[in-house]
């Protein structure tokens, strides 16, 4: 997906929410902000490591949750504790089990588990929403607001405006076919 | 009616051409007839006026894949990753080539189609290499992954040549006196013969010449645009600022 | 390189592979089917299967490893951790990681096939062999890692040119091998493994950061 020109700058600890229809270029734009893909013109400078997850990755469908976690929070910030980012997502439960044996929306609250272990200065989420109950969408808000805390920016993509997240947010993107057609 | 005029490159090709024809009439008229059979391998000894320079032009093409792969990584401009192909394509028919020339030669002189000779053996390698090489340029709709792929392959690939052929010389020589792996016996000769073997060499060098600039113009409309799937102008910036 | 983030690479991809047991359930079990099979094909003469063995280990120990491949890239990008992977370490400490885990699994298997070759077909390893082992898979764990994230990083990889990249590139490794196991001069062939996997360890470090990209 080719996007058109624009120019973004992120601050540390905003929110900021990027909507649009399937094929407006969300992911293609959350991939470059979150380093992954590189523009063919254009410059990106990022202060901090940047991390892109999709609702369902960040985890082997072998690992245990706890081991995935454990995985991100020792790569990625290793002051943190595993069974504070377990709570924070509500994986208190599932804990000891087997990735692959979670349903999509325990597993959508895995990758916010590993994003929150991770911490990055720019947290880049596509579709977090996406398998998430109400209960769910109060642990996205809750890790999206630990994220801004500790200083991290933090890009949410997703089709439709995800409610809970719209309030607190700093800035709001709207795509169509690889243009910025609003910003707000 | 006005016709345009030729560009330079066409004019380099068709002269390339030209001579190769020179080059390939003179490779026949001295291979097939002024220079004499050999005296110990007969008539088939003549194979060897296009076996050798076939191979060696097909390392020429590999070593020219090397360089384009090289180019291509450091500079990203896919007009490299073009040469590239065009390299490997004519490499690998040429080393397809050697191998099959290779084998009617043997069969008459060494009573088999195959023998592990190291030379043999290596360029067998070589072979299945590129082969690999040209497979994975087709995996992706991206050129520009399947340029960085298939560069890693050409770099990495011709690299471990060497070692290949090192390990196969030694491999023969611990299970057959070294003298058994000369064809023929004597290794002087004659004047003509060389004549006519650096007359191969000269042109099959053209006529690969000629074939690669051929090549490379056939794959330029096919290039996709360089920006055809970029992402333009971005500039995002994370700053530094104090936490909320 | 700091160690601490290699060691958990490397001990990640080796806990998912006990757990998930693609090595025992698929790959050892192929090694003694082969094993058995390679025995009816070639045997029943004691001389003839003592003389293949060192050859036939060597073999299913590269075979072995295109199936492993899958887990160099391919299983972490179908479970979308590729690039979790790619954004947490870097690409020096991403390839040792794999490498070694890649290693252990190489170890396995010509560890089995050397006690089955041994059992099956009366074929000893010399003590040259014993040190060759680990200097030969330490080889083919380096061109797999290399192949494996290049074609399996991404979808269009095309996991099934992987024989025809590692094979060629293993045949000095093999030849090593089979001559140590089958008692040869074990120092030249030493030394032509150590310069390989060094040849082999630099050229695939200096383009790992390349095949990394998207």
């Amino acid at each position: 997906m080719a996007l058109a020109p624009l120019s973004l700058r992120l601050g540390r600890s905003t929110l900021t929410l990027v909507h649009g229809v399937n094929g407006s270029g969300k992911t293609t734009l959350l991939r470059v902000l979150g380093g992954l893909l590189t523009p063919s013109s254009g410059t990106r400078v990022g202060h901090g490591a940047a991390l892109y997850l999709r609702s369902g990755d960040g985890a082997r469908r072998a690992q245990r949750v706890d081991q995935a976690v454990r995985f991100a929070v020792c790569l990625g910030s290793p002051l943190a504790r595993v069974e504070d980012v377990v709570r924070a997502t509500g994986l208190e439960t599932v804990m000891g089990r087997r990735v692959a044996t979670l349903s999509s929306g325990q597993r959508a609250r895995v990758t916010l588990a590993v994003g929150l272990a991770v911490s990055p200065a720019l947290l880049c989420l596509d579709e977090p929403a996406a398998h998430l109950d109400e209960e769910g969408i109060g642990f996205l808000r809750q890790v999206v607001d630990l994220l801004r805390e500790r200083g991290s920016a933090v890009v949410v993509a997703s089709q439709t405006a995800t409610s809970g997240l719209l309030a607190g947010a700093d800035a709001c993107l709207v795509l169509d076919g690889g243009r910025l057609v609003g910003r707000a | 009616m006005q016709t345009r005029p030729m560009s330079l490159r066409r004019r380099i090709e068709h002269l390339v051409g030209g001579m190769a024809a020179v080059a390939g009439v003179q490779l026949l008229v001295l291979g097939l007839a002024v220079a004499p059979p050999d005296a110990v391998q007969g008539q088939p000894q003549r194979l060897m006026y296009v076996h050798v320079p076939s191979a060696w032009v097909a390392y020429l093409a590999f070593g020219t894949v090397l360089v384009s792969s090289v180019a291509y990584l450091v500079r990203r401009d896919l007009a490299w990753d073009r040469r590239a192909q065009a390299a490997a394509e004519l490499g690998v028919g040429l080393t397809g080539l050697a191998i099959v020339l290779g084998s009617l030669w043997g069969r008459p002189v060494w009573g088999v189609w195959w023998t592990w000779e190291p030379r043999l053996v290596t360029t067998a390698v070589l072979l299945l290499t590129y082969v690999g090489y040209l497979a994975v340029r087709g995996l992706s709709g991206d050129a520009h992954v399947n340029a960085r792929r298939a560069a890693v392959v050409g770099v990495a690939g011709f690299v471990n040549v060497p070692v290949v052929h090192f390990s196969v010389v030694w491999w023969r020589t611990l299970h057959q006196p070294p003298t058994l792996l000369q064809a023929g016996g004597d290794p002087r000769i004659a004047a003509v013969m060389l004549a006519a073997l650096l007359t191969g060499v000269v042109a099959f060098t053209l006529g690969a010449l000629w074939l690669y600039l051929r090549r490379l113009r056939a794959l330029m409309p096919l290039a996709p645009r360089e920006d055809g799937e970029a992402v333009p102008v971005l500039e995002v910036t994370v700053t530094r600022g104090a936490p909320r | 390189m700091s160690m601490a983030p290699l060691l958990r690479v490397t001990a990640r991809d080796v806990a998912v592979e006990v757990a998930g047991r693609h090595l025992t359930v698929t790959v050892l079990p192929f090694v003694t089917a082969a094993a058995l099979l390679a025995g009816l094909g070639f045997g029943p003469d004691p001389e003839v299967l003592r003389a293949v063995a060192p050859g036939l280990l060597w073999l299913l120990v590269l075979f072995a490893a295109v199936p492993l491949a899958r887990g160099v890239a391919a299983a972490d990008r179908e479970d979308g951790c590729w690039d979790l992977l790619r954004a947490l370490v870097t690409p020096t400490t991403l390839l040792a990681g794999k490498v070694i885990a890649l290693w252990s699994w190489l170890l396995a298997v010509w560890v089995l096939g050397g006690l089955l070759f041994g059992a099956l077909f009366g074929a000893g390893q010399p003590v040259a062999a014993l040190v060759g082992g680990p200097l030969a898979t330490f080889g083919v764990a380096i061109v797999t890692t290399l192949y494996g994230a290049l074609l399996g990083a991404r979808p269009d990889g095309g996991d099934g040119l992987l024989p025809v990249l590692v094979l060629p590139a293993a045949v000095p490794l093999l030849l090593a091998g089979t001559q140590l196991g089958s008692g040869g001069a074990a120092a030249p062939w030493l030394g032509l493994l150590l310069a390989y996997d060094a040849v082999l360890w630099t050229a695939t470090w200096a383009v790992f950061p390349i095949v990394l990209e998207e």
